[in-house]
């Protein structure tokens, strides 16, 4: 059993290479796509469209300073919830074992990469009439989509905690308190931090969970843009907002993962048979994740209380006149092209920048790379429209727009899951190699790539999971030859109808039966 | 480290070959024309077949999110579009694209169209179609309450039908606006305070029509007996019921005809399309009989065209309304934000 402090390893480090002109280069691709698929179509819709004059104008308006302030504090408090109760989970995960641990760990994974779109109505039809469109619907609902981001980051650094070190507080008489404050919390320290801050970011930018479940009077700013530009056709104050919120979001986000991420070192914890309490809390969470999700394959099959295989046979029939005769089967194909496509764009420049981004501090490129996360996908999309529209560059009508802004999507995360992997692989390992002689390429391919290779499997899942459920963006650039499962799913649900109701909940059960798949055949690669 | 290289060289050849795949399958010899239009538009694939083998043009549709989406891209694209026609924009939107400077101005008179319609699109657009949104009652649930159902927009403030309506947000969605418009053409200055006695008798706002219809409306397994959509939901009801009705069964729900407001759609040729010729024609194709009488049973709205007849479902379920509200499509477009900024103001309190 090797088990060891964290940041016990850096202590021992020695002193770096030098870095050679190819160190520098690792992170500049991921830093590029970023900056041409984000960055870019901010600024050229902002130098389009706003005159200095709105930019007060907009930011003193009653309804947008609503909007700011009801972002913040429904935020603060997703994350407070979503942290309270993904610890718990994550703590339960990472120190007992019981029947169906692996299931709960998939379970709480799959919301995160689901469109709202998707399972946004099943959930609404299951709260109570008394939570329904309140504030604590909203939360409930930030805790069930983000509740993946804590488990998966903190349930890794509590499996690292000894059992002997908590017995032997224990032993000098430690009460429960002060062990959480000066032991298991400080070893999650830094993972909880980038949690938090992922998981208020998520919350922040919140859109079709507030759309959907806070009613008129509850609107965020990611809201208040899309009324904004769509609504009252006021795009300036759009972008204005789009780019005062990404700012605020950078800022912010820099503050909170200040410190480097934790190394992780594989360990082989022995764990302990979960008491009732922790069983109880794993399974109850389980529950709460899969009813809506069960609901919805419900719906698929059901409908006037009676039994019905419409939804299915219209999906996988090429005749059926729901959609334009575009057929389905073709949807769920070519999505799965663009998951593959994003994963093949997102992985070896994620990976690369999480090299580069190990071995040396770049503010400016760890700032990018929140940038997609933070930026609209209403802005962006409008962004891109005003930005490549000029031949030669003239891409608003090319289909791989929309598997590239996909895998613009999933970077941050590819980079995020990988960072640790690439920080845990010893500097002695590489310097070891570089007095046997070997080239920086020959170390790249003989230390780091057989070491990263666990990472590489785990952005792939992931970068095809996000690519599989975006939504924002691709509505924004879709063609009818480009149209992607949860656009199919979105459109049947503009109809009138049975069928077309339990179409649409038959191509949203595949979608999640399909996400569902890729998060299993990841989880297997990831450690604990 | 084998299988890391394996695994690379597999993405990348799956790469290429879509690549390949992709690049011959867009160097299409022929010429094409691009129609814009909102996500909702859903004819059958062989709709513009007649239209290709006269004329030798394909039409490649581009879906550009649902009308309001489309109308804000179309406005900030004028002048560059992404296609050459773009269908669906409505009358409560029209007059931003015609201020934008969106439109290379061109009115089809290829087919008999009523001079009201024609009107409505300001010499720049023409008219393809118009459809009415109603507040739709679930005929099952008054059975059950023995109530008949509302009569108009009067009865909607009455106390016994408390509790029973919900209207998508006016903010987010069209239909949502369209019923706010019919209370302003009803109740042209005290409309704000009708507005007051629906929230008083508790009206919900859902978030979107899909949030309204198919969660919160009684047909669809919500509470709300009553909901705003289209005159010609129940037709739709109908084809899309599963299982089937009879072919004489009465329609699962009705429409209240006195609370219906008239959208009128339009197609235009955008401006900066390299293609003008060809947009024309198309346009002259969308008015057409043809193509005019696949829009009943396929978009669930009327033909703007008089010689298209109406299928047997509408005749049968949905016969067009014969006396809508309605407001000029200036109208509208002056008092928009005004409207809405009021709308919101009222039901956020």
């Amino acid at each position: 059993m090797t088990l060891t402090r964290p940041n016990s390893s850096s202590v021992f480090r020695l002193p770096r290479l030098r870095a050679s002109v190819l160190d520098r280069l690792w992170t500049l691709p991921a830093a590029l796509l970023v900056l041409l698929a984000s960055v870019l179509p901010l600024f050229v819709l902002t130098k389009d469209t706003v005159r200095a004059s709105s930019v007060l104008t907009t930011l003193s308006r009653e309804p947008v300073l609503a909007a700011i302030r009801f972002s913040f504090w429904q935020a603060i408090w997703s994350t407070v919830f979503t942290l309270g109760v993904g610890s718990l989970l994550a703590w339960i995960l990472a120190r007992y074992d019981f029947r169906g641990r692996r299931a709960v760990r998939v379970i709480v994974t799959v919301p995160f990469v689901l469109p709202t779109v998707v399972v946004g109505s099943a959930f609404l039809a299951l709260l109570p009439t008394s939570v329904e469109r309140s504030l604590g619907s909203i939360l409930l609902a930030h805790v069930f989509f983000n509740i993946a981001v804590v488990v998966r980051l903190v349930t890794p650094q509590w499996s690292m905690v000894d059992p002997e070190l908590l017995a032997a507080a224990r032993t000098l008489g430690a009460g429960p308190i002060r062990l959480v404050a000066r032991i298991v919390l400080p070893f999650a320290g830094s993972a909880l931090k980038v949690a938090g801050a992922v998981v208020f970011l998520m919350s922040f930018t919140s859109y079709g969970v507030v759309r959907l479940l806070g009613g008129p009077g509850s609107s965020t700013i990611e809201v208040e843009i899309y009324r904004r530009a769509v609504i009252l056709g006021d795009v300036s104050g759009a972008a204005v907002l789009a780019t005062a919120q990404t700012f605020v979001i950078i800022v912010l986000f820099a503050l909170a993962t200040r410190r480097r991420s934790v190394i992780m070192q594989r360990v082989d914890v022995d764990r302990r048979r979960a008491p009732a309490w922790a069983m109880a809390s794993a399974y109850t969470a389980a529950v709460f994740i899969i009813v809506p999700l069960a609901a919805m394959t419900v719906h698929s099959v059901r409908g006037r209380g009676q039994w019905t295989s419409s939804g299915w046979s219209n999906l996988f029939s090429s005749t059926s006149s729901l959609l334009d005769g575009a057929d389905m089967l073709s949807a769920v194909t070519r999505s799965l092209l663009y998951a593959l496509m994003a994963a093949v764009i997102a992985v070896p420049i994620g990976l690369t920048a999480a090299v580069g981004l190990a071995r040396r501090r770049r503010s400016l490129t760890r700032a990018l790379l929140v940038v997609p996360l933070a930026t609209s996908a209403v802005v962006v999309g409008f962004g891109i429209l005003v930005t490549y529209d000029q031949s030669p560059f003239d891409f608003r009508s090319q289909w791989w727009l929309i598997p590239f802004i996909h895998a613009v999507v999933a970077l941050p995360f590819v980079v995020r899951s990988s960072l640790s992997v690439a920080e845990s692989i010893p500097q002695g390992l590489r310097e070891a190699a570089a007095v046997l002689g070997a080239s920086p390429v020959r170390r790249w391919w003989a230390v780091d790539a057989p070491l990263l290779a666990p990472a590489l499997a785990t952005g792939c899942g992931l970068s095809a999971a996000l690519s599989l459920g975006e939504f924002g963006a691709t509505s924004f650039l879709t063609r009818q030859r480009t149209q992607t499962l949860p656009i199919v799913v979105d459109r049947l649900l503009g109809r009138a109808g049975d069928t077309a109701f339990t179409t649409a909940m038959a191509a949203a059960t595949l979608l999640l039966a399909l996400t569902s798949l890729i998060v299993v055949s990841f989880d297997s690669t990831m450690r604990t | 480290m084998n299988k890391l290289g394996t695994s690379i060289v597999t993405s990348f050849a799956f790469f290429c070959v879509g690549l390949l795949g992709s690049c011959s399958s867009e160097t299409s010899p022929r010429e094409t024309v691009t129609l814009l239009a909102y996500d909702s538009f859903t004819v059958p694939e062989d709709a513009f077949a007649e239209f290709t083998a006269e004329t030798g043009i394909a039409v490649d549709i581009a879906l550009g999110g649902d009308s309001g989406e489309l109308t804000a891209k179309v406005a900030l694209t004028s002048g560059n579009p992404e296609g050459d026609v773009l269908w669906g924009v409505d009358n409560a939107l029209v007059t931003r694209l015609v201020e934008t400077d969106a439109f290379d101005p061109y009115v089809s008179l290829v087919a008999p169209i009523d001079q009201s319609l024609l009107e409505s699109g300001l010499g720049m657009v023409t008219p393809v179609d118009f459809g009415f949104v109603c507040v739709n009652y679930d005929v099952a649930a008054f059975d059950t309450l023995g109530l008949e159902p509302p009569m108009n927009l009067d009865d909607l403030i009455k106390p016994e039908y408390r509790g029973m309506l919900v209207v998508p947000d006016a903010t987010a969605s069209s239909p949502g606006f369209a019923f706010v418009l019919a209370t302003v053409s009803a109740f042209p200055e005290t409309w704000s305070q009708y507005w007051q006695q629906l929230i008083d008798n508790d009206v919900a706002i859902a978030s979107d029509w899909t949030d309204a219809y198919y969660t919160q409306f009684t047909r669809h397994g919500g509470e709300r007996p009553l909901v705003v959509s289209y005159s010609t939901s129940p037709p739709a009801e109908v084809i899309l019921s599963d299982p089937p009705l009879d072919a004489d069964a009465p329609a699962p729900t009705g429409v209240v005809e006195d609370t219906c407001f008239q959208q009128i759609e339009f197609a235009g040729v955008l401006r900066g399309s390299d293609n003008v010729d060809a947009a024309r024609a198309l346009v002259d194709f969308l008015v057409g009989r043809g193509f005019q009488e696949l829009l009943p049973e396929n978009l669930f709205v009327y033909p703007v065209n008089r010689d298209a007849s109406l299928p047997d479902s509408f005749v049968r379920y949905a016969e067009p309304v014969s006396e809508p509200w309605t407001l000029s499509s200036e109208d509208i477009a002056r008092r928009r934000v005004e409207i809405l900024d009021e709308w919101l103001r009222r039901v956020q309190q």
